[in-house]
C-alpha cells in the first residue's frame, strides 16, 4: 500500500487531512466561545438624552429628576433588587469595589426582569433640609420620590463632594440572597450608577 | 482534472472555514477596522454619496455598498460572513500562480493550503483588514499573470491592466508592494541583460504606468492617508534612520539578485529536512528571548513574535530554502525566477527600510502577509521536493506532520489580547450596547473620549463624520484626550476641560492586558488601573451607564471650578 504512495496520494492525503482539521478547528472555537450574558444599567434625564451640564448643581428643594434604565440580556429571568443611596466624598479607605460604603440606603424596589426586557425606574431626588458651616456641610433630609427621608451625610466641601448611586443587586439561588456580582460567562461585575451633586449656598437652612 | 477540482474545492472549503470563525463564534462583525469600514459606509447608504475621504482605495467600499443595497442586507452580517467569504478566494490567484510557474499541481496545491491558513494572510485577507484582503486577491491575479511571461498576449496585457487597477482601487500599501516589485524586476532584468535587450521594456513601461496611474489616484482621488503617511515618515526620520533603512533595503535587494543569478546550488539540507526545521524553531524562538533578555524587546512584542512568528518561521522557512534551492537548480528561467522573486524582494526590503523609521516600524508587520504570499510558490515547490526525495513511507508520515503545522498556522490567525499587543479585536455585546446608548444619549455637540477601538463603533452607529470622537482629526491629530494621555502617562491626569463624557472599555485596562487603541503609528498603552479609580472617586464626574465591561462617565464639574453663587429666586 505504502509503495504506491506517491505525489498524488500524498497531496490527496494532505489536503483531505487539512480541511478535516480545519473543520475540526472551527467547530471547536464556535462551539468553545461563549455567549456573553450581562446587565446594562443606565440613567437619562427625561427627554431620554444624558443629564444637562448643570443639572446637578441644587438648590435646596430643588427636583433633579432621572430615570433609571435596567436591561437584562443574562440569557435567563433575573430578580433584581434596586437600592438608592445618598453618600458623601469617599474616604481614601474606601475600596473602590464598593463605592457605596458609607452610604444611607434611601430606598430598595424589587423587580423581576425577563430575558431582553427593560425596566425603567423614574426617580425625583431633592435634598429638603441640610446645615452649613463654613465650607463644610451636612445633609439631614432627602426627598426621594415625594417621601422626607431623614438622613446623616457630611462633607467637608461643598463643591460636586455628595453623591447619590444606584445599585443593582442580582437575586442569587445558591446563595439565597441577593448579591452585588454578577457573571458574564467569563467575569463577575457589579451594577451601580452614581450622580455626584453639590449644594449651592444662598438659601438658609 | 477531475482530481484537481476537487483538491480545489477542499483548499477553498479550508479557505472559507478558517476565515468565517470569528463571525460565527461571535455572529457579529470582528475587528475595529471592520467598523472603521463600516462607518463610513453606513451614512453613504442613507445620503447616496460618501461624505467622508477614504483612506484607501474606494473598491470595497462601494463593493460592500452595493451588496447591502442590491441584496436587501445589513452591514454587520456582510461584515460579518460575505465579506470574509469573498476574501477567501485569494487562494486561487496563488494556485494559479504556482501552476503556471512550475507546471506542478500537488505544488499548487500545496501553495493554496498555505495561503488558506497562514495566520498573518488570515488576518488580512479574513476579518480585519479587509481593503488590504482586496488588494491581496487583485495583486495575486496580476502576479499570476506577470509569470505568464508572454507580453505580447493582448488578452493577457488586458487582464493583467484589470488586477492592477483592481490592486490600485482596493489598497494603497499592496498598490506600493506592487509597484516595488515590479520596480525591482525591472532592475534584476536590466542589470543581468542590460537595457539593450529589450528584456525589460515592457516590464519598464508597465511600472511606469502603474507608478503614474497610483500617484494620480493618491494626490487626486484619496489626499489624504497615503500621502500623509509618507510624509509622517518623512518627518520623522532623520538622515541615520533613512541612510541604515536605505542600506539594509538594498543589501536585501542585491542578495537576492545573487539567488537569481547563481548557476547552481548546494543542497545540504534536502536530505534532512526534520534537522533544519529543528534549528529554524530553535532560532525562531531563541532570537526573540535574546532581544528580550539584552532589553530590546518588551514582553508584550516577545509574545506576539512567539505566537505568531515562530509557526510562521517554522514552516517557511525550510520550505523557501528547498523550494529555491530546487528552483535554481532545475535552471527555472530567469525571468520566471525574477518574478517569483522580485515581489518578495520589495516586500522585504521595505520591511526593514520601515522597521528602521520611527514611529512608522510597527507598520512594517503589514508587509509580512503580503511577502508570504508572493513566496508560496517557492513554498510549495519546496515541500513537494522535500516529499519527493522521502521513502513512500516517509511521505505519509509527512502528510500528518504537514497538516498538523498548516493547523498550528490556521490556529493563530485571530490571537487573543495577550498574544497581540493588548489588542482585542472581538467586540463584547454589552461594547456594543453601550455604544449604542452612547449615540443615544450624548448630544451630538458633546465631545466624547475614548479609543479608536470603541470610537469606531461610534461613528459607525451614529453615522457621523469620522473627527466626532474626542473632537480631534481621526487619523493625524493626537489621539483621546484623557484615556490616550493618562495610559501614556502610567497614571490618571486631570480631565481637560474639552471633554464631557469618558467611555471606558475594560479592554483599556491594564490588569485585564488591554491597551487604549489609539494609531498603531503610536506606542499604545495600557490604562493603569488607577485611573479608573480616579474616575469613580473624581468628584464631579458622574457614572451614567456600566455594563459590565464598558462604562460612560460624564464630566459635570471640575474640582477646581467653584460654583459660583446664586440665589434661589
Amino acid at each position: 500500500m505504502t509503495s504506491e504512495f506517491g505525489d498524488e496520494q500524498f497531496i490527496v492525503t494532505l489536503t483531505i487531512l487539512s480541511t478535516i482539521f480545519i473543520l475540526c478547528f472551527l467547530g471547536f472555537q464556535v462551539l468553545s466561545t461563549p455567549a456573553q450574558n450581562y446587565v446594562v444599567m443606565y440613567l437619562v434625564s427625561e427627554d431620554g438624552k444624558a443629564l444637562a451640564q448643570n443639572a446637578t448643581a441644587l438648590h435646596l428643594g430643588d427636583r433633579l429628576k432621572v430615570f433609571v434604565i435596567l436591561e437584562n440580556h443574562m440569557a435567563r429571568q433575573i430578580r433584581v433588587e434596586l437600592d438608592t443611596l445618598v453618600a458623601g466624598n469617599p474616604s481614601s479607605t474606601t475600596s473602590i469595589n464598593a463605592p457605596w460604603d458609607g452610604g444611607l440606603r434611601l430606598q430598595d424596589e424589587v423587580l423581576m426582569l425577563d430575558d431582553g426586557g427593560t425596566s425603567t425606574m423614574p426617580i425625583t431626588l431633592a435634598v429638603t433640609r441640610a446645615r452649613t458651616e463654613g465650607d463644610s456641610i451636612a445633609i439631614e433630609e432627602v426627598e426621594l420620590n415625594g417621601v422626607r427621608i431623614p438622613v446623616t451625610v457630611e462633607s467637608s466641601a461643598r463643591n460636586q463632594t455628595l453623591r447619590f448611586i444606584f445599585r443593582a443587586l442580582i437575586w442569587s439561588d445558591a446563595e439565597g440572597k441577593y448579591v452585588e456580582e454578577w457573571n458574564d460567562g467569563q467575569d463577575g461585575h457589579s451594577s451601580w450608577l452614581q450622580i455626584w451633586f453639590e449644594l449651592l449656598p444662598g438659601v438658609d437652612t | 482534472m477531475r482530481r484537481w477540482n476537487a483538491l480545489v474545492a477542499c483548499v477553498l472549503i479550508s479557505s472559507v472555514a478558517i476565515r468565517l470563525v470569528p463571525g460565527l463564534s461571535y455572529r457579529r462583525p470582528y475587528g475595529f477596522d471592520v467598523y472603521d469600514l463600516m462607518s463610513r459606509i453606513a451614512p453613504a447608504l442613507t445620503a447616496g454619496k460618501f461624505k467622508t475621504d477614504l483612506p484607501q482605495g474606494p473598491l470595497l467600499y462601494s463593493l460592500l455598498s452595493e451588496l447591502a443595497i442590491l441584496g436587501g442586507v445589513g452591514l454587520e452580517p456582510i461584515a460579518s460572513f460575505l465579506a470574509p467569504s469573498i476574501l477567501a478566494l485569494s487562494v486561487l490567484p496563488v494556485m494559479i500562480y504556482t501552476r503556471k510557474a512550475f507546471k506542478d499541481e500537488p505544488a499548487a496545491i500545496v501553495s493554496g493550503l498555505l495561503a488558506a491558513t497562514t495566520n498573518v494572510i488570515v488576518h488580512q485577507t479574513g476579518g480585519t483588514v479587509v481593503w488590504e484582503g482586496l488588494g491581496t486577491l487583485f495583486a495575486g491575479f496580476a502576479l499570476t499573470l506577470l509569470v505568464q511571461i508572454n507580453l505580447r498576449d493582448s488578452k493577457a496585457i488586458a487582464l493583467l491592466c484589470m488586477a492592477v487597477v483592481g490592486t490600485i482601487a482596493s489598497h494603497h500599501l499592496t498598490t506600493m508592494n506592487l509597484l516595488l516589485g515590479l520596480g525591482v524586476a525591472v532592475l534584476f532584468l536590466t542589470a543581468r541583460r542590460g537595457f539593450r535587450s529589450g528584456e525589460a521594456y515592457k516590464p519598464i513601461l508597465l511600472t511606469i504606468l502603474l507608478g503614474v496611474a497610483a500617484l494620480s489616484v493618491w494626490t487626486f482621488v484619496i489626499p489624504r492617508y497615503t500621502i500623509e503617511v509618507i510624509g509622517l515618515t518623512a518627518a520623522n526620520a532623520n538622515v541615520w534612520t533613512l541612510l541604515g533603512g536605505g542600506v539594509l533595503a538594498a543589501t536585501t535587494i542585491l542578495a537576492s539578485y545573487r539567488v537569481v543569478t547563481s548557476k547552481g546550488a548546494r543542497e545540504p539540507w534536502m536530505t534532512r529536512p526534520f534537522t533544519l526545521g529543528v534549528l529554524v524553531f530553535a532560532a525562531s524562538v531563541g532570537a526573540p528571548l535574546i532581544l528580550y533578555y539584552a532589553g530590546v524587546m518588551n514582553a508584550e512584542t516577545l509574545m506576539t513574535m512567539l505566537y505568531l512568528g515562530a509557526p510562521i518561521c517554522v514552516v517557511y522557512v525550510p520550505l523557501f530554502v528547498f523550494g529555491l534551492m530546487a528552483a535554481i537548480n532545475a535552471r527555472t528561467d530567469v525571468r520566471l525566477l525574477t518574478s517569483l522573486l522580485a515581489f518578495p524582494t520589495a516586500c522585504c526590503s521595505l520591511t526593514v527600510f520601515l522597521i528602521f523609521q520611527p514611529g512608522l516600524g510597527v507598520l512594517a508587520y503589514r508587509e509580512v502577509s503580503f511577502m508570504l504570499y508572493s513566496l508560496l510558490p517557492i513554498e510549495g515547490l519546496g515541500l513537494m521536493e522535500v516529499v519527493r526525495k522521502g521513502t513512500p513511507a516517509r511521505r505519509y508520515i509527512a502528510a500528518f506532520i504537514i497538516a498538523y503545522s498548516i493547523l498550528a498556522l490556521a490556529s493563530t490567525s485571530y490571537p487573543s489580547r495577550p498574544y497581540l499587543i493588548g489588542l482585542e479585536e472581538a467586540y463584547r455585546p454589552s461594547d456594543l450596547r453601550v455604544s449604542e446608548l452612547a449615540v443615544n444619549a450624548i448630544p451630538n455637540t458633546s465631545p466624547i473620549d475614548t479609543d479608536i477601538r470603541i470610537g469606531n463603533v461610534i461613528l459607525y452607529l451614529s453615522g457621523r463624520e469620522v473627527n466626532w470622537v474626542s473632537n480631534v482629526t481621526y487619523w493625524t491629530s493626537p489621539g483621546p484626550a484623557w484615556l490616550g494621555k493618562s495610559a501614556a502617562a502610567g497614571r490618571p491626569l486631570d480631565i481637560p476641560s474639552n471633554v464631557s463624557f469618558i467611555i471606558f472599555s475594560e479592554t483599556m485596562l491594564k490588569s485585564k492586558g488591554g491597551i487604549v487603541v489609539d494609531l498603531l503609528s503610536r506606542k499604545l498603552h495600557p490604562l493603569p488601573d488607577e485611573a479608573l479609580v480616579y474616575l469613580y472617586r473624581m468628584p464631579g464626574v458622574s457614572k451614567i451607564a456600566d455594563a459590565g465591561t464598558c462604562l460612560i462617565f460624564q464630566v459635570m464639574r471640575r474640582q477646581q471650578e467653584v460654583a459660583s453663587p446664586k440665589t434661589k429666586p
